[in-house]
């Protein structure tokens, strides 16, 4: 067997593995590192090469910093602030729950964004006696538009911009405005699908909700609060000072651990060490496939495609990203296109490439239910609160909405590298 | 029987992130406890009425007693308390319902029976949690609520 067919062998057993979850996803991703090893497509001298170490860091740092400030009840507080402002009145309210979604999930891992909206979400509708099912499907999206807001939002945002190269500030910059675009052409499509429920909704008084009761320390809250505003102006004014993004993170998980009091053992041991080894097993079998040859030819082939015509790149590489994105984890899709991707910007000089794979492995994982880790939490949680969501049901408004989201994508993306 | 076989057929993908997904949403609730039961009192639950079931030997007695009359308080509804009545314990139980401004009733039949009247209307029961064989070493504050 060709050295080729081997390594992809490997590299589609490890991606079926990882989707379907046979055995926990850091097994495979590992299991996958092995073989690619035992095969001598990676020798272990070039093992620390093919880890891309900078977006290990800001993991590791964010995942830190997330784990210690969550216990001090700021994101939940922030929830409840939030949903006061709604009045009771269901369509402000989804209109509310719509933006702060996108919010939590550009400073926390869409995970933890839908497990904290959902628990909300799911009381606050059985109070108002709504359905809650366009809530949780609208924050799924939401959550998936937040990762694309900040470098450090969701992990192929820190893999795909730390890639690029990208700074904290200029990523931002970027992408902001289209998130906030994103945002409301959003809102706008859900009010449009469930307008006969809504319209059948009156404002119902939730009455005196206190967000102080969601705040065990409110020395520490204030102390959280503080050590976040400082880690996004450090992250803000990080170029200027010379420093990566990956060196913020570690250094504010330090000065976290150090003035919250939080015991590093147990921050240590919390915190998703599963995450990390999957990601350096992932980086191991991609690397694996990229020095077997099979990403070359992949990107050759793509190039032959686009031919002369750059501007036909931008929905290419769109689609495709978004589409697998659809279809299986955004994870490991970004971290395979990642070669591809950057052969693609050196031939063409043009680093906008970045930017069609952040955007459409971001937005892709909108289409169904399995599209990102985030989706299927939120759907089973459904099921759990006696509320289930069915796959079509969710298609339903998901295809919709990740049609004109990556549309929305390529517009813009076509307007900045033609404009700008 | 079918809907079983159906859920035992049915595909499970990324078990694991469901299985610490929805772990860790239990864990989110929790924090969100207080405020819960704040969003309930709100909206109260139209309920026939609220039986305590006191067995013997449980130290939570009072609490749960309580309990029940708060919930009622809150629910519009009746207490039913099911124990072994002395004059101690029914003196207690008339100054807390007062206290509380809430109908009682002691019921000192066979817990069969009160199990069966309890099933024919919306009802809530409330059990000390000390009672309860696995739940009876946990530190949580509060009785068991089984609806």
């Amino acid at each position: 067997m060709e050295p080729i067919t081997i390594a992809l062998l490997i590299f589609i057993l490890t991606f079926l593995l990882i989707v379907t979850e046979l055995v926990h996803k850091t097994l495979a991703a590992l299991l996958g590192a092995f073989l690619m090893i035992t095969y001598e497509f990676v020798n272990y001298s070039q093992i620390g090469g093919l880890i891309d170490f900078s977006a290990i860091g800001i993991i590791f740092g964010m995942m830190i910093v997330v784990e210690v400030v969550k216990d001090s009840g700021i994101f939940q507080f922030f929830g409840i602030k939030a949903i006061k402002l709604a009045k009771g009145n269901p369509k402000s309210l989804f209109i509310i729950m719509i933006i702060f979604t996108a919010i939590l999930s550009a400073f926390l891992s869409n995970q933890i964004s839908i497990l904290i909206l959902a628990a909300l979400t799911f009381t606050l509708c059985r109070s108002l006696e709504i359905n809650p099912t366009p809530f949780i499907i609208a924050e799924s999206v939401s959550a998936n538009i937040g990762g694309i807001t900040l470098l450090t939002s969701s992990t192929p945002s820190i893999i795909a911009g730390g890639a690029a190269g990208f700074s904290f500030s200029e990523f931002v910059i970027f992408s902001l405005p289209f998130t906030v675009l994103l945002m409301f052409s959003t809102i706008i499509i859900f009010l449009f699908l469930y307008r006969k429920e809504f319209k059948n909704y009156e404002a119902r008084e939730l009455g005196e909700l206190d967000e102080w009761s969601v705040v065990q320390d409110k020395g520490f809250f204030y102390k959280s609060l503080i050590i976040l505003i400082f880690t996004i102006v450090f992250f803000l004014i990080s170029d200027r000072l010379g420093v990566t993004p990956d060196f913020v993170a570690i250094s504010s998980a330090i000065v976290i651990l150090l003035l919250s009091g939080a015991d590093p053992d147990k921050t240590l041991r919390d915190i998703q060490w599963g995450t990390i080894f999957f990601f350096i097993g992932l980086f191991i079998v991609v690397g694996g496939l990229e020095k077997s040859g099979f990403l070359e030819i992949m990107a050759e082939r793509l190039i032959e495609m686009i031919g002369g015509n750059k501007i036909m790149s931008i929905p290419l590489v769109v689609g495709v990203s978004g589409i697998t994105s659809g279809i299986v984890d955004n994870i490991p899709i970004t971290v395979t296109l990642v070669p591809i991707i950057r052969t693609l910007a050196e031939t063409f000089d043009m680093s906008i490439m970045w930017w069609c794979l952040i955007f459409g492995a971001g937005l892709g994982g909108n289409l169904t239910p399995i599209g990102s880790p985030s989706n299927v939490i939120a759907m089973n949680i459904a099921k759990k609160e006696g509320n289930p969501i069915s796959f079509s049901e969710f298609m339903k408004v998901g295809f919709i909405v990740t049609i004109v989201q990556l549309s929305l994508a390529m517009i813009y993306l076509l307007f900045r590298f033609l404009v700008f | 029987m079918e809907n079983e076989k159906e859920k035992k057929d049915e595909p499970v993908i990324m078990k694991h992130t469901i299985e610490k997904g929805v772990s860790d949403y239990e864990e989110m609730k929790d924090r969100f406890g207080d405020l819960f039961f704040d969003l309930e009192k709100l909206e109260p639950i139209d309920l026939s009425g609220i039986y305590v079931i006191l067995p013997r030997g449980t130290k939570l007695k009072k609490k749960s007693i309580i309990w029940g009359f708060s919930l009622a308080k809150r629910c519009k509804s009746k207490v039913f308390l099911a124990l072994k009545k002395s004059k101690s314990v029914a003196e207690e139980i008339e100054k807390i319902s007062k206290a509380f401004d809430v109908e009682y009733e002691i019921l000192e039949g066979d817990i069969s029976d009160i199990m069966e009247n309890m099933k024919k209307e919306r009802n809530i029961v409330i059990l000390p949690r000390d009672t309860i064989e696995p739940l009876k070493d946990e530190e949580q504050e509060g009785p068991m609520l089984i609806i």
